[in-house]
């Protein structure tokens, strides 16, 4: 696997129901510098951001109970503090209305091609926060 | 069978549709069902969103001299979170949720038919969520065969997607008893002008139609084959997509741990291949499912 450079920051969320999904991502994620942390639904990731937690970027799965990934997206899009942060979309399904504008990888993604665009995201938000 | 006076929704049926295109129009309807329920004494219930509650009292204020606040409203986002579950409904969070609610109404009310509306099955389609809505329309027919409940339900054409050839719009369909007049055929005037609709109705759709016929002269028979095909490989592949998403992710991990660790962490390791081939298990689960449908559907 010929993953980026280890990253030193970077915060990144994972927001994904399957639990052994979100372990592997989240080891993978963090063996080259990322720092990272799970929610299992969109409520519980609305709650984290809500809590002043700023994640460099957020990657999220659609289809999960609660509040699924399209209603997080419009949440999201309505509260002007968290609808900067970059979303990937991961999902089995096909790009929805609501994530047009997101970008949006389909399972089972590249994890090279995650890992760069993840490391994309992370740039231009420590950019945009320096 | 009773009728309401103006838009034909059965007071005797056990589960009606409602397709509809404006909220005032739908807001008329449900009144007009809450009404007769009403009118003879019996409980109703509507879980709706909050935009149509406030429709629906307004309607009923308006169009019928009854007690609005004598109806039970739950939102329907909320009663959603209450059962579902991965995606889906969850049976028995359904039975402890709106099934119990409904046990309630009918213990305090024995002998009393139940009025219910119910649009989370519209809320779940307008989430591109249209499986889980068809199940949600069994729980009900479920709730349905125990009590004596009339349910409508309504759903908003525009969030129905027409990309199968209309098969979930069938399935939808087939999920209830009655299926009302859509709102178009409603509001035509007499019923020389409802005819001359449907006409119109079927003069346009011989244009989707193909033009050959097979050897057999069934053309909407191979449409129909064809958009069943259409959806059984598209399911297919969605199921598919998630297990070897997680297969890959936990070989990946796996690897990674292998090239980085001095000294690798067998235990961890084995963790780790076992959940891949638990994911590898399910693709072939969801494999024998395909073939069994195929040959069922070959025979």
């Amino acid at each position: 696997m010929n993953g980026p450079a280890a990253t030193t920051c970077g915060n990144v969320l994972i927001v994904d129901d399957d639990v052994d999904g979100v372990d592997a991502l989240k080891y993978l994620l963090e063996s080259h510098g990322y720092h990272v942390d799970s929610a299992g639904n969109g409520r519980e990731a609305l709650e984290y951001l809500r809590t002043g937690a700023r994640p460099c970027v957020v990657i999220l799965d659609l289809a999960m109970p609660v509040m699924n990934g399209w209603q997080f997206l419009a949440a999201r899009q309505s509260d002007e503090a968290l609808a900067s942060i970059p979303v990937i979309v991961v999902t089995a399904s096909q790009p929805a209305p609501g994530a047009e504008s997101e970008l949006v990888m389909t399972k089972p993604v590249d994890l090279d091609d995650l890992l760069a665009r993840v490391g994309a995201a992370c740039a231009v938000t420590e950019r945009r926060h320096s | 069978m009773l009728r309401s006076e103006t838009t034909g929704v059965s007071a005797t049926g056990a589960h009606a549709v409602q397709f509809y295109e404006d909220d005032e129009f739908l807001a008329t309807v449900v009144a007009d069902f809450l009404a007769t329920g009403l009118r003879l004494g019996r409980p109703c219930v509507v879980i709706a969103t909050l935009e149509h509650r406030t429709a629906i009292e307004a309607a009923l204020r308006h169009n019928h001299a009854v007690d609005v606040d004598d109806v039970l409203y739950l939102d329907a986002r909320e009663t959603l979170t209450q059962f579902m579950f991965d995606g889906r409904p969850d049976r028995a969070r359904f039975a402890e949720s709106v099934g119990r609610l409904v046990a309630d109404i009918a213990v305090s009310a024995p002998e009393k038919v139940i009025h219910a509306f119910g649009e989370m099955v519209n809320v779940l389609c307008a989430d591109r969520m249209v499986g889980a809505a068809i199940e949600l329309e069994g729980l009900w027919n479920d709730l349905i065969a125990r009590y004596a409940v009339h349910l409508l339900c309504a759903y908003q054409t525009s969030v129905l997607r027409n990309a199968d050839g209309g098969a979930t719009f069938d399935h939808l369909c087939g999920c209830h008893i009655d299926v009302l007049s859509t709102q178009r055929l409603a509001m035509q005037p007499d019923e020389a002008a409802r005819l001359r609709h449907i006409a119109r109705l079927e003069h346009r759709v011989r244009d989707f139609e193909p033009a050959s016929v097979d050897e057999r002269g069934f053309p909407a028979l191979v449409e129909t084959e064809s958009a069943a095909r259409v959806r059984f490989v598209s399911v297919a592949s969605h199921e598919l997509r998630n297990p070897v998403h997680v297969l890959r992710l936990q070989l990946q991990a796996a690897l990674r741990a292998l090239s980085i660790d001095e000294v690798p962490d067998l235990s961890g390791l084995r963790a780790r291949i076992e959940r891949a081939d638990a994911q590898a298990v399910k693709v072939s689960q969801i494999l024998d499912d395909m073939l069994m449908q195929l040959r069922h559907s070959e025979n």
